[in-house]
């Protein structure tokens, strides 16, 4: 099976560097990689679309080249996407990668390369301290822990919790940042269990449960199986609700592992599409346009990034010194970049917006959040 | 006009040897600096690589072997768990499930990119099965807590699976690890091989470039300076004829050029002053030889000047003989004296006296040429202190350049002193109208060996006649401007003025009195013509004279008769006037106070002053006789006849 991943991702890479960059891409242009998952792809085609409609005329032709990656590549393969990436000439940026394990394993190279890493929905705080190079659109997981644990202590008024995760840096990193969060809200927790997407989460839930019997289950993990949890805990007749990560807002597969026990389900998301503001109402349609389907987080975060560095492009030319120095003066110096997320800056003003939303009826629906 | 008497240096020469040592220090602060450079560049980079290498590597190794030890105990205790099958008890759960937490801990990024590729791939992949492993552990303990036994057995064997994946992934990170060791090793061995033949290439240039240095230094200095030290040696101790080797063209070179011609110079000059010496000692014969007739010349017509009935034509022609025989003694007089200076004796001079003492010296010179000579030394002057004979030589040297830049010109050929008194100082300056001093010469016309007269000059005239205004406290500067001829302006700090010249008290009367009544004078000379007609002078005088012709036979008078004072010629044959003074000093030590001497040689007076006769009592030839009775007088006294 990891065989084939591997064997599946590489030929992704190498096909759509020869289809996106190879068509595009000189010596002398300007080049931003996108080191994500297949289906995130549709954030360049919705890009690109924003490009030609905002008429960015002047400054240097800016090309995007993707490299796919595949959810669990090992972090060797990240590195070795990384590589790839950072060889291409004119490459200025990358956006990537897919999560934390995947951004820390490839920011060395980024770093030592001189590339600007922007990645928008990796969580891990040791990201931090990745380098110079490297910047962090989404909030590191002590934030979205102490949003999790306020949601959980004021919202849900439970006094008791389990937590699962996923054994990597972002679900370690996760779990750490909810874990001081529900102790400083007076939360106990019953339970800390390391799970990935094979684990046999009906017995894990069962000695969890016999360890003590939580008024909310909290998972750092991913969608497969904050869903499988769910559904375990529903079937085992104790009905809780589940508090997911971000990692966990991927609709339909979280509403489709959870089965019946979805509306037990909330998950944090950095956008929700029905934000009100122009600027997504324009994202969503143009999104729905190009794929047939809504744009979910981390659609949103990847185009805000994508769109944040062509704009960086566009204003300061192709120095990656002078691209990296225009990210550090947003909020100084230049006002933030206003991305259909939000507000983005990178400074210690920096805000991200935080989103709790609610499965509902195969949907979802903010219950917490602008 | 040609400046200095060595040639200048071509450019350049005179910093060759500055270039020789600094291209020998420049080589060896390249070539060791170099050298040192290389071997560094040679290992700081591998240092820097394998440093920087192994950080990730031993963190990476570091924290999986950590974590495989937690993992493996968890693996023990669930596998005791599963056999004993028995629920395990709160505080084995407890503690496998915190070991577990501990593992699955992450306080920093692993740094998987700084590793070699293929180490990278087997350290993430055992990474990731460890992950897995920790999970299916907790779930063989899940399983066990829970009682199903059977499927903590089926389990384990997953567990058992990874485990061996772990030590498998673990064991190809370790033997890429090894293998990139050992090329690192490899690299390592030979870039300690190549520092070591930078090494020993330092170590041979260390030791070869200060021999070289060396070399150079003992053959290009030390070896030249030594010659030079043991050239000046002989110098000091006289020996003008020692040249010294020019094997380079450098600074030691140029300097060893100047050295000889410097001897060359020096040696002109001692042959010069040979002669001139030569010249003095001979002129000291011919003004004693020339001083007695001079005298007898002038005591002649003085004597006749005495004598009653002369007519006025006879009174002005003697009167005229007297006048030339003075004049002729004073040209004497004053040539011995600069040809034969003594030693020196500062005292205040009259100035204007000084400087005519000169221009007469000179005369002879501004006739044969036709020169015009306006000398407008006034006697008012104050008068200057120091030696005579050098203030003189100071004017000299100035009116002999005159006199040597006039001559090139067509006449009128102009020669002027002038004199001033300004602040406290007396200048004096001598001009000409001669072609004057070029602007490139005239900065550096005070220097040693610079002539503007070719090879007749030595270069040294106006660079000792500045020393010597100097020394007596003034200076001399060049003050003409371009296109005029030259004016040089001396000045010497004015001394308290000095009266007029003291005329002898009773002089002019003294011929027409018998001053000398009632005295018994000895007059000892080995000249005839003197002897004669002073004895007859000085009888008019009213003395009694007697004479002898050498100091033998002035002491047999002596034996016979009772002298007031004896009038004593220095230089006579069988016994001179020196030896005969001692004689008397030792028989008649009271009539020795009463000894007059006559002397036509300047030198020899000054050496009879240097010996022990008194100083005041040497009178030179031709003395005035009213002088030589004013003298005898003074000396007598009133003392009564000895």
């Amino acid at each position: 099976m990891r065989l084939q991943g591997v064997g599946r991702s590489l030929l992704a890479s190498v096909l759509a560097l020869w289809v996106v960059a190879g068509c595009h891409t000189s010596v002398h242009s300007v080049a931003i990689g996108f080191a994500f998952t297949y289906h995130l792809k549709a954030a360049i085609a919705v890009a690109n679309e924003e490009i030609a409609l905002r008429r960015l005329g002047r400054g240097p032709q800016v090309s995007i080249v993707y490299d796919s990656a595949v959810a669990g590549d090992p972090a060797a393969v990240e590195v070795r996407r990384a590589g790839r990436l950072a060889a291409v000439p004119g490459m200025v940026a990358v956006v990537g990668h897919s999560g934390s394990r995947a951004s820390l394993a490839a920011a060395p190279v980024y770093n030592e390369a001189g590339i600007v890493q922007v990645t928008p929905n990796s969580t891990s705080r040791l990201l931090k301290s990745a380098g110079a190079w490297t910047f962090n659109l989404a909030p590191d997981d002590s934030v979205e822990g102490a949003f999790i644990g306020d949601f959980v202590a004021e919202r849900l008024r439970a006094v008791r919790a389990a937590i699962y995760f996923e054994n990597d840096e972002y679900g370690a990193g996760l779990r750490d940042g909810v874990v001081t969060a529900l102790g400083e809200r007076g939360v106990a927790v019953l339970d800390r269990v390391p799970i990935d997407q094979t684990s046999d989460f009906h017995t894990l839930v069962a000695a969890s449960l016999k360890r003590g019997v939580p008024d909310v289950v909290i998972v750092a993990g991913r969608q497969l199986e904050a869903g499988s949890i769910a559904r375990v805990m529903r079937e085992r007749g104790v009905p809780r609700a589940v508090v997911a990560g971000d990692g966990a807002l991927v609709l339909p597969t979280l509403t489709r592992a959870a089965g019946p026990a979805a509306d037990s389900l909330y998950a944090v998301a950095f956008w929700m599409p029905d934000a009100p503001d122009s600027l997504s109402r324009a994202f969503v349609e143009r999104y729905r346009r190009a794929t047939g389907e809504l744009p979910q987080s981390v659609d949103a975060m990847s185009h805000d990034a994508l769109m944040l560095l062509v704009d960086a492009v566009r204003a300061v030319g192709p120095s990656r010194v002078a691209v990296r120095q225009y990210l550090r003066d947003l909020g100084g110096s230049r006002p933030p970049y206003v991305g259909v997320t939000g507000r983005i800056s990178f400074g210690p003003e920096a805000r991200p917006r935080l989103v709790m939303a609610h499965v509902v009826g195969g949907g979802v629906r903010r219950v917490v959040g602008p | 006009m040609t400046a200095g008497s060595v040639a200048p240096s071509p450019a350049g020469r005179g910093r060759r040897l500055r270039l020789i040592i600094g291209a020998l220090s420049g080589v060896t602060i390249l070539t060791i600096s170099g050298l040192s450079l290389l071997l560094a560049a040679s290992l700081l980079p591998r240092a820097t690589e394998l440093r920087q290498h192994l950080q990730p590597v031993s963190y990476l190794f570091g924290a999986l072997r950590d974590r495989m030890q937690l993992v493996a105990a968890t693996v023990r205790d669930a596998r005791r768990m599963v056999a004993s099958e028995k629920q395990g008890n709160a505080e084995s759960v407890r503690r496998a499930r915190a070991a577990l937490a501990a593992a699955s801990s992450r306080v920093a990024a692993r740094p998987y990119s700084g590793v070699p590729t293929a180490m990278r791939a087997a350290l993430s992949r055992a990474d990731e099965d460890l992950t897995r492993l920790e999970n299916r552990v907790q779930e063989v303990i899940a399983l066990t807590e829970l009682g199903s036994f059977a499927q903590a057995r089926a389990r384990m064997r997953a567990v058992d699976s990874l485990d061996a994946a772990v030590n498998d992934d673990f064991s190809r990170a370790q033997g890429a690890g090894t293998e990139d060791l050992l090329a690192r090793q490899a690299a390592l061995d030979a870039a300690a091989r190549e520092a070591t033949w930078i090494a020993g290439a330092l170590v041979v240039m260390a030791i070869l470039l200060p021999a070289l240095t060396l070399f150079v230094l003992q053959r290009r200095i030390a070896r030249p300076l030594g010659e030079l030290s043991a050239a000046l040696d002989r110098v000091g101790s006289g020996d003008l004829t020692v040249r010294l080797p020019v094997p380079h063209q450098d600074e030691l070179g140029l300097l060893a050029e100047h050295f000889n011609a410097m001897t060359a110079v020096l040696r002109d000059r001692a042959e010069g002053q040979g002669h001139f010496a030569a010249t003095g000692e001979l002129l000291g014969g011919i003004a004693h030889e020339v001083n007695n007739p001079l005298q007898s010349i002038r005591m002649l017509a003085e004597f006749r000047l005495g004598e009653p009935g002369l007519s006025a034509g006879q009174r002005a022609d003697l009167q005229q003989i007297l006048e030339q025989a003075r004049r002729a003694g004073k040209l004497l007089s004053g040539l011995l004296h600069f040809v034969r200076p003594g030693e020196p004796e500062v005292s205040d001079q009259d100035i204007a006296d000084l400087v005519a003492r000169v221009v007469d010296l000179l005369s002879y010179q501004f006739g044969v040429d036709e020169i015009h000579v306006e000398n407008r030394v006034g006697a008012s002057l104050p008068w200057v202190r120091g030696d005579a004979a050098r203030l003189e030589q100071i004017f000299v040297n100035l009116l002999s350049n005159a006199v040597d830049a006039v001559r090139s010109v067509s006449p009128p050929r102009r020669v002027g002193l002038e004199a001033w008194e300004h602040e406290g100082r007396v200048h004096i300056a001598v001009l000409d109208n001669g072609p004057g001093i070029d602007r490139e010469v005239a900065g550096r016309i005070f220097q040693p060996f610079v002539t503007t007269k070719g090879a007749r000059g030595t270069g040294l005239g106006l660079y000792v006649s500045r020393q010597l205004a100097r020394e007596a406290g003034g200076d001399l500067q060049l003050r003409s401007a371009p296109g005029e001829g030259a004016r040089f302006v001396v000045w010497f700090p004015a001394a308290p003025r000095r009266g007029a010249v003291v005329v002898p008290e009773d002089g002019p009367a003294l011929a027409a009195t018998r001053a000398l009544a009632g005295l018994t004078i000895l007059v000892v000379d080995d000249e005839e013509s003197i002897r004669r007609p002073l004895t007859r002078y000085l009888a008019r005088l009213g003395a009694t004279v007697v004479d002898a012709a050498d100091g033998l036979a002035a002491l047999e008078q002596l034996r016979l008769l009772a002298v007031d004072a004896i009038v004593l010629d220095l230089r006579m044959p069988r016994m001179d006037g020196v030896e005969f003074y001692a004689a008397v000093c030792k028989e008649r030590p009271a009539l020795a106070e009463r000894v007059l001497f006559l002397s036509g040689d300047p030198q020899q007076m000054h050496e009879a002053r240097a010996g022990a006769l008194p100083a005041a009592r040497v009178l030179a030839k031709p003395v005035d006789l009213q002088v030589l009775a004013s003298s005898i007088r003074r000396l007598v006294g009133r003392r009564s006849p000895a």
